[in-house]
């Protein structure tokens, strides 16, 4: 195995995560992160994002900013579903990938905005998943929330919510959907 | 076309579920079960700290079944104990060869803290020298570990990118650090338990002091004699000041230690001495150290 080439394997990976991920800024709080869902085609982000916000500001990754319409909240999923008019429409929108099928050991990479640092790349492997959360083995901080959570294919397979003993938490793929089918 | 990354991940990803099937989840403390690895067929190798209660352990198998176990022995010097269970066909294991430990390698720590299998992952960060533990245990090697230690860490296995058991993982050795202790070890110590129930340890029955004897001899004087001891029967007495044990030098308690490692149980030992101020010699059996002495040095 060559080490270079998995290097730039990691830098593709990112690079392809970095176009799917958006800054989410509300007025009070720091910077979370978003994801631009393929199919529905939305903004997704933590609910603990936006909080009581109604609006939002969505950075996308070539620096355009738009205004975000909060449209709806599952605080118990902690999501929210995220309208912005009209921008963005040419972001092709994240690959998704199959969280049912994640086996502990396998690679995992995280994508964020930790302390105001834009499109942060980290880097571990799936520690146990359930229908409920994907539980992962890698190194989250404040700012990596409502970001992708993506296999080694670099396919969207959650949205990272928290940190709990240590492990990142990200809400399956699956259930991303399901609430913005509701 | 898959990339490298892809390719790690599958090696990875397949190296837990290779080894997970002979990790279990064993119930013998409060809240959270532990770790263990089916070392061989009806035997599970643990973390003995993580063993908090010695009757009525259960054991979860990787299928999801619970069987009842019986704790065989444990080593506190090296944190390891034995279970015994029904026998469950599970095949011989692969271990990785002491040399094939290295700092920087990836490696997996699995555990099953309940019915699923857990990983982490991280790097051997330093392979240190043959050890011997703050508990008297000896470890063919120190093997440090940078890893993010979680539910059951203690007691899971080591293992490296090809699906190998490196060791078994515990936090109690070395301050809370993550370490593992090496298969070769784990052997050593299992094999040592399944026949005695124990790690049978050289015992004197004499407490040493270091003492110089000259500008250049330092010597070890006898400060305390168990009068039952192999030493005291065999006629050791207090201010004797022991030099060398079968024509080795010994200047520090921990020399005569190193020298009564297991092997040595039930064989003669010929004592240098120094009786006032008269060189002499005294030859002993070497004794098993008694339990109350062994749960002392916890």
């Amino acid at each position: 195995m060559n080490t270079a080439d998995l290097a730039s394997d990691v830098s593709r990976a990112a690079e392809a995560l970095r176009r799917v991920t958006v800054e989410i800024q509300t007025n009070r709080r720091g910077l979370g992160a978003g994801v631009v869902w393929r199919e529905p085609r939305a903004i997704v982000t933590n609910a603990h994002v936006v909080g009581t916000h109604e609006t939002c500001v969505v950075r996308f990754t070539d620096g355009r900013t738009r205004e975000g319409r909060v449209v709806r909240k599952d605080e118990d999923r902690d999501l929210a579903l995220i309208e912005v008019a009209g921008a963005g429409d040419d972001v092709e929108g994240a690959v998704r990938g199959e969280a049912a099928r994640l086996r502990p050991g396998e690679v995992v990479l995280a994508l964020g905005h930790p302390f105001g640092m834009s499109g942060a790349l980290v880097i571990g492997v799936v520690h146990a998943s359930s229908k409920r959360w994907i539980q992962a083995d890698l190194r989250l901080a404040p700012g990596f929330s409502g970001g992708p959570l993506a296999d080694a294919a670099g396919r969207v397979v959650g949205i990272n919510a928290m940190v709990a003993h240590g492990l990142g938490l990200a809400v399956p793929a699956a259930a991303v959907e399901e609430f913005l089918r509701a | 076309m898959v990339s490298m990354l892809q390719t790690l991940s599958d090696n990875l990803a397949t190296a837990a579920e290779r080894v997970g099937r002979r990790v279990v989840a064993i119930r013998a403390r409060r809240r959270i079960p532990s770790s263990g690895i089916l070392w061989r067929d009806g035997v599970v190798v643990t973390a003995q700290h993580t063993i908090q209660r010695e009757e009525d352990i259960v054991i979860t198998l990787p299928d999801g079944t619970d069987v009842p176990a019986t704790l065989v022995g444990r080593d506190p010097g090296t944190d390891l104990a034995a279970l015994r269970l029904a026998p469950t066909n599970a095949g011989p294991i692969d271990v990785a060869p002491l040399e094939a430990i290295r700092a920087g390698s990836l490696v997996l720590a699995l555990g099953r803290p309940g019915a699923e299998l857990t990983a982490a992952l991280g790097l051997v960060s330093a392979v240190g020298e043959p050890w011997r533990t703050w508990h008297g245990g000896r470890i063919d090697r120190l093997i440090r570990l940078d890893i993010g230690i979680y539910d059951g860490f203690s007691g899971g296995p080591l293992v490296d990118a090809e699906g190998r058991v490196l060791g078994v993982n515990t936090s109690t050795l070395l301050r809370g650090a993550p370490t593992a202790v090496p298969a070769a070890t784990v052997e050593r110590v299992l094999g040592q338990l399944l026949e005695h129930g124990h790690v049978p340890t050289g015992y004197l029955g004499v407490g040493m002091q270091t003492v110089a004897l000259s500008e250049e001899s330092t010597g070890l004087m006898v400060m305390s004699v168990d009068p039952a001891g192999p030493a005291g029967r065999g006629g050791v007495l207090l201010g004797d000041v022991i030099t060398a044990i079968d024509d080795k030098a010994v200047s520090d308690p921990a020399d005569v230690l190193a020298h009564l490692d297991a092997g040595q149980v039930g064989k003669p030992a010929r004592l240098g001495l120094v009786r006032a101020g008269q060189p002499t010699s005294l030859t002993v059996t070497v004794g098993d150290r008694p339990i109350a002495e062994r749960r002392r040095r916890r």
